[in-house]
């Protein structure tokens, strides 16, 4: 009887146009838009790969030369682009946002940025990894010059095992937050199948709705069905989107598969619950309740740079809690600590409040749905 | 049809806010009878299932079902109760065969005796042709027979019709009318409302009438038809007669016996009667005597709707 019930809630789901539209076509529809419109920009700046960025010596380190021999070495391999040397022009350059970041040579080695982004990221832990392996790398520069190649080499293989996914490959696209907004949207849009399954399990909502109700399978099973079903065309969705444009549109994110698709169900169940909670909280027509969902999708979406890529960074600096609850904000927080820096923590924190917040969406829903009897129908 | 009691509802209230749908409504029905509600629009007919079937609230009253109370989780009770909904309920996005499969579904578990079951289903309302069909596919008269089909697969004991025939030609009207029938003489007792009193009259055994959620008068139509002054209803036309003698005449009809009310109305005479025999005979040897020139006569039974009007002094639907 489950396999029924799932069955059939499945085709109800999967052959609506409407609701597939906006559940699968109307991501790809975007995220094609995305891959075209981005892949233009990258091809006009090109030399992004390489970063600029200065090396400024004070002269007050004793290995100086050779710590700047291997960014030398580094920028021969064209992972940097060393643009100044002279302190001034680096300050300057920093701040019109010419050059990523300065590395300063005095007793410590330290980097000066201006602004938080990906390119800093990867630069801050070469740099970590640098002084934590200086020791060897000085050694080496000193006695085996020839030898330096393969310590970069090592340093960034090291960095990309542990912290840098992307840097190894050396493409991670510049535009990855609107493609992890995108999902996020993907996720989100979950709540189109929440609602309709909150449709068609209250008495007072729809006729089948009464069918359902009159008939001795109990409401939990129902609901609990249903919500499976949804889960199911969501995942095959988001795996769908997911793929798409990472093979069709050809899009790096990096090889994490397996916390990849955690995020897309954590974020999954988010979505459909977040329908629910609507569908059963908000006294309005079936179409009323789906313009409010789409929309408030949408603005999540849009707080978390689907449409402007720098809101999730505005809304960081002012109104931070914003991002902390913001699902489409985590959800895209979860993809970016996966795909661009290995931020584990922040994805553990993006994934528990995920589930927080589908618990209180799925609680109250519950509540609501087990309610048996209407004031009217 | 026996004495045993399958539903019984005494002093029903609901209130919608300010609007008392159902006032001190009352009901039994017994086993094995096709049971007419019949209403005009509004009367609180869907009004007085939905309560029975525990989906609404209600103010006052008591309801049992087999004897037991209805409860939103009476789930033995639920098993045996099929349900026809007013609204088409169907999903537009499974064939005709998955619809009543997946409705019958709620109801039967094993799988054997469920495809059994939905070819039953599918040959009672000849959609076996349609199986494949999406009901956005279906004609309006073959989308009430899938509704039907959907509430009536499981095979239960205690059906509920809520104006099962709206909007469908008088060809599937007739098909639906026999098809409940058959479901009365396998069995089944059934609970069937409309406001087409010609079905009402044509199918059930017992009728109650309601109006403005009370129920007016319950019984067989003969036993409704006894409850009325009216009797037949006699029409003649008049073909050449002097206006001038037109009162002297109708005064002398009125005290023919029998007679409840006399009028003339474009070119016709119309006699009701109480009751009686030779009715018409008096009426033409009247009009031979007084030498009025007639043509054509018609003689009506009383119907449904004379009862609906005398009892609550309106008409039970527009004519159509
Ligand atoms: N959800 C509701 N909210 C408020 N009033 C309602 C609601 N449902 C029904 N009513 C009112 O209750 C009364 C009884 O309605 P009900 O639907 O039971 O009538 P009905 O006899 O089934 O009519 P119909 O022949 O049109 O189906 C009507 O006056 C109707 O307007
Ligand atoms: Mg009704």
């Amino acid at each position: 009887m489950l396999w029924n019930l799932y069955r059939y809630r499945l085709k109800r789901l999967v052959v609506n146009r409407t609701l597939i539209f906006w559940a699968a076509i109307f991501p790809i529809i975007l995220g094609t838009f995305f891959g075209l419109c981005f892949s233009n920009i990258s091809e006009k700046t090109e030399g992004m790969e390489s970063m600029k960025i200065a090396v400024v010596d004070d002269g007050s380190n004793e290995y100086s030369e050779s710590v700047k021999s291997f960014f030398k070495t580094m920028e021969e391999q064209g992972y940097v682009d060393i643009v100044t040397e002279d302190k001034s022009v680096a300050e300057k350059k920093l701040i019109k946002n010419r050059i990523k970041g300065i590395i300063h040579i005095s007793d410590k080695i330290s980097l000066e940025i201006n602004e938080n982004g990906m390119y800093q990221t990867i630069l801050k832990s070469v740099i970590e990894s640098f002084v934590q392996g200086q020791d060897v790398i000085m050694d080496t520069v000193r006695r085996h010059p020839d030898k330096m190649n393969e310590v970069v080499k090592a340093l960034y293989s090291e960095t990309d095992y542990n912290k840098e996914k992307s840097i190894a490959k050396g493409n991670m696209d510049p535009f990855s937050n609107y493609y992890f907004a995108l999902f996020a949207m993907t996720c989100l849009f979950g709540a189109t199948f929440g609602m309709t399954n909150t449709m068609e399990i209250q008495a007072n909502q729809t006729d089948v709705a009464i069918r359902r109700n009159v008939s001795p399978t109990r409401k939990m099973t129902a609901v609990f069905t249903d919500f499976l079903a949804a889960m199911t065309v969501q995942m095959v969705v988001f795996v769908v989107v997911f793929f798409y444009m990472n093979i069709v549109m050809g899009i790096e994110f990096g090889d994490n598969y397996g916390y990849i698709m955690l995020a897309g169900l954590v974020g999954n169940m988010t979505g459909i619950s977040y329908g629910y909670f609507i569908g059963v909280l908000v006294k309005a027509g079936e179409n009323i309740k789906n313009g409010i969902v789409s929309a408030t999708v949408l603005f999540m979406c849009f707080m978390s740079g689907l449409m402007i890529g720098d809101m999730k960074k505005l809304v960081e600096a002012n109104v931070p809690i914003i991002n902390r609850i913001n699902p489409a904000a985590l959800i895209s927080d979860a993809f970016y600590s996966i795909c661009v820096v290995d931020g584990m923590s922040t994805y553990v924190r993006a994934i528990v409040t995920l589930l927080i917040l589908t618990v209180i969406f799925g609680t109250i829903s519950v509540v609501m749905l087990r309610r048996e009897k209407y004031a009217d129908i | 049809m026996n004495n045993t009691s399958v539903i019984k509802v005494d002093n029903l209230v609901k209130r919608y806010k300010e609007l008392v749908a159902l006032d001190h409504f009352h009901l039994d029905i017994r086993e094995g009878e096709v049971f007419g509600l019949l209403g005009p629009n509004g009367s609180g007919k869907s009004t007085t299932i939905s309560c029975i079937l525990g989906l609404l609230k209600y103010d006052k009253g008591t309801i049992e079902v087999f004897g037991e109370e209805m409860k939103p989780s009476s789930y033995e009770l639920k098993r045996k109760i099929g349900v026809v909904p007013q609204n088409v309920a169907v999903f537009d996005e499974l064939t005709v065969y998955e619809n009543i499969d997946y409705f019958c579904g709620l109801y039967i578990n094993d799988k054997n005796t469920r495809k059994q079951y939905v070819e039953d289903a599918l040959k009672f309302v000849e959609l076996e042709d349609f199986r494949k069909f999406y009901p956005k596919k279906l004609s309006g008269g073959l989308l009430r027979r899938l509704n039907i089909a959907c509430g009536i697969a499981h095979k239960p004991k205690l059906i509920f019709m809520d104006e099962p025939t709206v909007a469908v030609d008088p060809q599937s009207r007739n098909k639906i009318l026999e098809g409940i029938q058959e479901l009365n003489r396998a069995g089944a007792t059934i609970v069937y409302t409309s406001h087409y009193m010609e079905e009402v009259e044509k199918i059930c055994t017992r009728i109650a009438i309601m109006d403005t959620g009370k129920n007016l008068a319950i019984g067989t139509t003969e036993e409704l038809k006894a409850m009325i002054k009216t009797g037949e209803t006699i029409q003649v036309e008049i073909l050449d007669f002097d206006e001038k003698i037109l009162e002297g005449i109708l005064e002398g009809i009125r005290k023919l016996s029998n007679v409840y009310k006399a009028e003339y109305d474009d070119r016709h005479l119309i006699v009701q009667y109480t009751k009686g025999q030779r009715n018409l005979v008096t009426l033409l040897d009247f009009l031979k005597e007084n030498e009025v020139a007639f043509g054509r006569v018609y003689s009506e039974l009383p119907t449904l709707n004379d009862v609906f009007l005398e009892i609550t002094g309106k008409e039970l639907r527009d004519k159509n």
